[in-house]
């Protein structure tokens, strides 16, 4: 018996050898994506734990306003042992290179023994792991080329001078005073008071860097053991967490990409296996006369297809791997722009074991049509030709029966579990992951129901076709509207392409248009003004208007801590790290609507002190949902020591891409007058040649402000977008290339189903003409309304996240979007032209059905 | 009486490989059909017999201009199909002949009034005539109610019985049969013979039926034996 079955296996596996590579091939296309991506992100994240000490330089840094005293470094000793600490001064002044070239910078003023760990990475490649020599100064490369000095040239910070010695590429530590868009430079702490720009204007961060004996992992500890709130705390993990946001972000990206070509490689490999079910359950049929067992036919199926997945798998891993280092060094150049260490492609065994369950899972899928057509077969049928071809609904063995009638639904639901799997595993976030999981589903579902009843309604519509285009179209009609398993998959497949291709392509072109449209260009101004001291305000106006241009948009600035909300205190981590940047208005600047409740229009009046009705507050739309805050809701601050409350009165959305002066609190006016303050502003100037002029012109007359240019920091938000963006419309490009290699699969392997049909066809009196336009039309339409609704669940896609998530004004572009459906038509009419070809070239003709 | 089908001299060969220990493999020439002739009237039933293997299925192919011939002419109502281009090939012979399978050859994903409609769709008639004649055909051979249903939702008698409705709402002056029984149960091949009969004969349509059965053989006015790749006059054994 055994010998039996094995001898039927091999002369089987031997006959469906080349459809075996076939399923293989697109098997290894499917877990591909989902494979590169995850081991990316593991070696990421792996890189980021091993190497998050060395970012932050420390085990704690506590940042303050203040110089930091050493009876509060003396309390976290006596919890957690410190081994070593190290000062630093941080703040931020315009400095004036060569031809007047004016620059930003972030100033760290650091002690002996810095860094702690991690070390100071040099243009021309050498690593330091001391800090620079008295009156000397380390610069980024980034600063030197914008102010048009060398090493060895002298500059002043301030009223001192300092000689640059060397050009950093990279260093340890963290910054907080120019919204990380000042590049920095590093000098000693003895240096820092002569330079005379440690003042109130200046923002000036007092840090101290510690490393402990006992590790620390929560900040609650040592917040609890300092008692100060105003003290801002960072561990090594809050340091790398703009990374992983990225990672986060590209991961999340990566999974739209990936699972789309994991759900394209498996339908097309479902398929292959399931017409093949049908195929085999003759010889199958044939065995258990000869005395071989239902459960042993079954066993041998699982074993088989098991066999083709994990190899499947194995081959995918290795491409996978493989193509991980190749990429290894771009990662690691990029990662290198922000932290240092060795970046490693990182095999973890949470991948190794996802990807061996997630095989499983697909191979119980897969053997499920036959395992279905197993349960459900007669043997009797074998004497009536029938046992290829039976159909759920027929009589059968009782045995087995519901197998037969829920194998769709059982794939169906097995499908949906191994995608949410696959969706957490890839997002490594349980609910994000099944969120995406059922969005996708939802897609899917979607962009199939869509086509199921488009091809109904048009079977209907051409139902009454007259004449020779009229009956081809009936025809076209009835063959879309009992859309076989091939022409669907088709369908859905190139939907899914175009739904991936089409989403990142119009949030692209709504960043882009945002971020460098002509429009908007109007609306951002040339310089951002901040740290301006109130005594300044009234000469920098006085200097502007002598330039013939005029501050914008003024606000004060105050620094706040939220304290309690509803009378509560509140237990979100952020407020209690760090005080919020807050202001007060009169009425909204032009980068701001209110989106719920009405305009604060007037002064805040308690001339008394007696009146019972809060300040009303202004509070950002996006900000508002992420703390759950809402109309009505009582705001507490300390306002450095002096208590204020308010509540929110309105929610407004901010475009914050116009670089005005924007705030998430916004105050009534009334309230915070008296606060200490500095001011923020904006300038435009009329004739772009005097740019440089008038900037030079701030920066002398006011060394305490700040200046960033907006021009050049746009350009660097688009660079940094077309850098992130770039790769991800290639991935979905390649994405939709692989799209198409698993339709030229499905069709491939669909013609020898459709040579009898066609035969049939020209039998009856069609002209070879009249089919091929059969064909071509059939396809055409299936694949020109996938595109079409794939197309249209991108677009609703990205207007979603373009509106929800990044706050943009949404943009169609009309062209890009036809252009989509024009393609997947073009697509389809070569597809059934192909598949024409193939069938009349390759079946021969009377032969398949005489 | 002038035939409807005029076969004369009708050779047929295929080139098949051949390899000898040791050679390389090289093309030999099998004839199948030898310069066969005969003819068919108008409402004449018959009957071809022979082994199988024997080439009649060849010589149905080649009688309905699905396949090629080496010489000889098939002349169909007058018209040598053998020199007719591809394109106007199919056009005549949706006119003129209606060929009922051994495995029915139906559309699965058609409904059995869509089957049956299928050669009037290909030939653009208008579809409210496509439907009456296709129901009308259905009537006669009793599948009325079943006409939407699909292939595997009815017997194999039944499918028989729907490609012989397809077959007459052609409307051919000629019909091929194939072992149009071969798979069916005794009692229902007598039932769908004696259906393919009477609607030949109602429409006077000439029968040409590849059969091994004897008795279906006899049935008919003529039995023709291919032995050889020689087509004889014969007797059904």
């Amino acid at each position: 018996m055994k010998s039996l079955i094995n001898r039927y296996y091999k002369t089987d596996l031997r006959r469906s050898l080349k459809t075996s590579w076939l399923i293989v091939a697109i098997l290894v296309i499917g877990l591909l994506g989902p494979l590169i991506s995850s081991l990316l992100r593991s070696s990421i994240e792996n890189f980021l734990t091993q190497n998050s000490r060395s970012v932050l330089t420390a085990d704690i840094a506590v940042t303050a306003y203040r110089p930091i005293r050493d009876d509060e470094i003396e309390r976290i000793s006596q919890k957690f042992g410190v081994r070593r600490k190290v000062r630093e001064i941080e703040f931020v002044t315009m400095t004036t290179g060569r031809s007047n070239q004016t620059a930003l910078l972030e100033v760290h003023a650091v002690e002996s023994g810095f860094p702690i760990d991690g070390a100071f990475e040099l243009s021309d490649g050498r690593r330091l792991q001391v800090r620079p020599e008295l009156d000397s100064v380390w610069m980024s490369a980034d600063a030197l080329a914008s102010l048009g000095l060398r090493v060895g040239d002298s500059l002043n910070f301030g009223k001192a001078k300092f000689k640059i010695e060397n050009s950093i590429k990279l260093a340890p530590g963290i910054s907080r005073a120019a919204f990380g868009f000042a590049p920095r430079a590093y000098i000693a702490i003895e240096n820092a008071n002569a330079t005379g720009l440690l003042g109130f204007g200046s923002q000036v961060y007092f840090r101290t860097y510690l490393e402990t004996v006992k590790p620390v992992i929560s900040t609650e500890d040592v917040r609890t053991a300092l008692g100060d709130p105003d003290l801002f705390l960072r561990t090594p993990d809050d340091s790398v967490q703009g990374i992983e946001q990225v990672t986060k972000f590209m991961s999340l990206y990566l999974a739209v990409v990936s699972i789309s070509l994991f759900v394209l490689g498996s339908m097309a490999a479902f398929y292959i296996l399931r017409t093949q079910a049908i195929e085999r359950m003759r010889s199958a049929a044939i065995a258990l006369v000869f005395g071989a067992t239902s459960r042993s036919m079954l066993f041998y199926e699982f074993i088989r297809i098991t066999g083709l997945t994990l190899l499947s798998a194995l081959i995918a891993f290795l491409l996978a791997w493989t193509i991980a280092i190749i990429v290894e060094p771009v990662i690691a150049n990029a990662l290198a722009q922000s932290v240092s260490g060795e970046f490693h492609i990182h095999i973890a065994w949470t991948d190794l074991l996802m990807l061996i369950v997630t095989t499983l899972a697909a191979s119980v899928i897969f053997t499920i049509p036959f395992a279905s057509r197993l349960s459900s077969s007669n043997l009797n049928d074998l004497f009536h030709d029938s046992a290829v071809s039976v159909a759920p609904d027929r009589v059968f063995s009782s045995q087995g029966k519901w197998l037969a009638r829920y194998a769709n639904h059982l794939v169906g639901l097995l499908a949906g579990l191994l995608l949410t799997g696959l969706s957490i595993w890839l997002t490594r976030d349980l609910k994000i992951g099944s969120q995406f999981a059922a969005g996708f589903a939802i897609t899917v579902l979607v962009i199939h129901m869509a086509g199921v009843l488009t091809f109904e309604a048009l079977a209907k519509l051409f139902s009454r076709g007259r004449g020779k285009v009229g009956s081809l179209l009936r025809l076209v009609g009835t063959q879309l509207s009992r859309a076989r398993f091939a022409v669907r998959l088709s369908f859905l497949a190139i939907g899914l392409s175009t739904f991936v291709a089409s989403a990142v392509g119009q949030i692209m072109i709504s960043l882009a248009s945002e971020l460098k449209g002509g429009a908007q260009l109007e609306r951002t101004p040339d310089f951002f003004l901040f740290n301006i001291p109130e005594s300044d305000l009234g000469p920098l106006e006085a200097l502007l208007a002598k330039e013939n241009t005029k501050l914008d948009f003024i606000s004060p600035m105050i620094l706040a801590r939220l304290k309690d909300v509803n009378g509560r205190p509140t237990n979100i981590e952020q407020f209690q790290k760090f005080p919020l940047r807050i202001t007060w208005r009169d009425r909204p600047i032009p980068s701001e609507v209110i989106v719920e409740g009405p305009a604060i229009l007037q002064a805040y009046r308690n001339e008394s002190g007696q009146s019972k009705v809060l300040p009303a507050i202004s509070v950002e739309s996006r900000f508002a949902d992420r703390n759950e805050f809402k109309l009505g809701d009582r705001l507490l601050f300390d306002v450095q020591g002096v208590p204020i409350e308010g509540y929110i009165a309105n929610l407004r959305r901010v475009r914050w891409t116009d670089f005005n002066p924007n705030f998430f609190i916004s105050f009534q006016p009334g309230v915070l007058e008296d606060a200490p303050k500095t001011w923020l502003g904006n300038v435009r100037v009329k004739n772009r040649d005097d740019r440089s002029r008038i900037q030079s012109a701030i920066v002398r007359e006011f060394p305490d402000l700040s200046v960033i240019d907006v021009s050049q920091t746009l350009e660097r938000v688009v660079g940094l977008m077309r850098a992130t963006l770039g790769p991800a419309e290639q991935a979905a490009w390649l994405a939709t290339i692989f799209s198409v290699l698993v339709l030229l699969t499905i069709v491939s392997h669909s013609v020898g189903l459709r040579g009898k049909e066609m035969n049939l066809f020209r039998i009856l009196g069609a002209e070879p003409r009249r089919v091929s336009a059969l064909y071509r039309l059939e396809f055409a339409i299936a694949s020109g309304m996938g595109s079409l609704f794939g197309a249209t669940c991108g677009l609703v896609l990205a207007g979603f996240v373009s509106i929800r998530f990044l706050e943009l004004d949404f943009q169609i572009d009309a062209v890009r979007f036809a252009m989509t459906i024009c393609a997947g038509f073009i697509l389809g009419t070569s597809l059934g032209s192909w598949l024409y070809a193939r069938v009349s070239r390759g079946l021969g003709f009377s032969r398949r059905v005489v | 009486m002038k035939s409807v089908l005029q076969v004369s001299s009708l050779t047929k060969s295929y080139s098949i490989p051949s390899q000898t220990k040791g050679s390389h493999s090289a093309n030999e020439r099998l004839e199948v059909l030898k310069k066969i002739s005969f003819h068919v009237a108008p409402g004449e039933r018959v009957a071809i017999m022979g082994r199988s293997g024997g080439g009649k299925s060849t010589l149905l192919s080649c009688l309905a201009g699905l396949d090629s011939i080496d010489s000889g002419t098939i002349e169909i109502l007058g018209r040598d199909i053998s020199k007719l281009p591809a394109a106007k090939l199919n056009e005549f012979r949706a006119q003129t002949i209606g060929i009922v399978f051994q495995q029915f050859q139906l559309l699965d994903h058609f409904t059995a009034l869509e089957n049956v409609r299928l050669p009037l769709d290909l030939a653009a008639v208008a579809p409210e005539q496509a439907d009456a004649r296709a129901i009308e055909k259905l009537t006669r051979v009793a599948l009325e109610d079943r006409s939407g249903h699909f292939p595997d939702q009815m017997s194999r008698g039944e499918c028989q019985r729907v490609a012989i409705a397809r077959v007459l709402a052609m409307g051919c002056p000629l019909i091929f049969a194939d072992e149009p029984t071969g798979s069916l149960d005794v009692k229902t091949g007598t039932a769908v013979m004696d259906l393919l009969f009477e609607s030949a004969k109602e429409v006077n349509a000439a029968l040409v039926l590849v059969t091994h059965d004897p008795v279906l053989a006899k049935r008919c006015d003529r039995i023709l034996r291919l032995e050889d790749g020689h087509l004889l006059e014969g007797a059904a054994t």
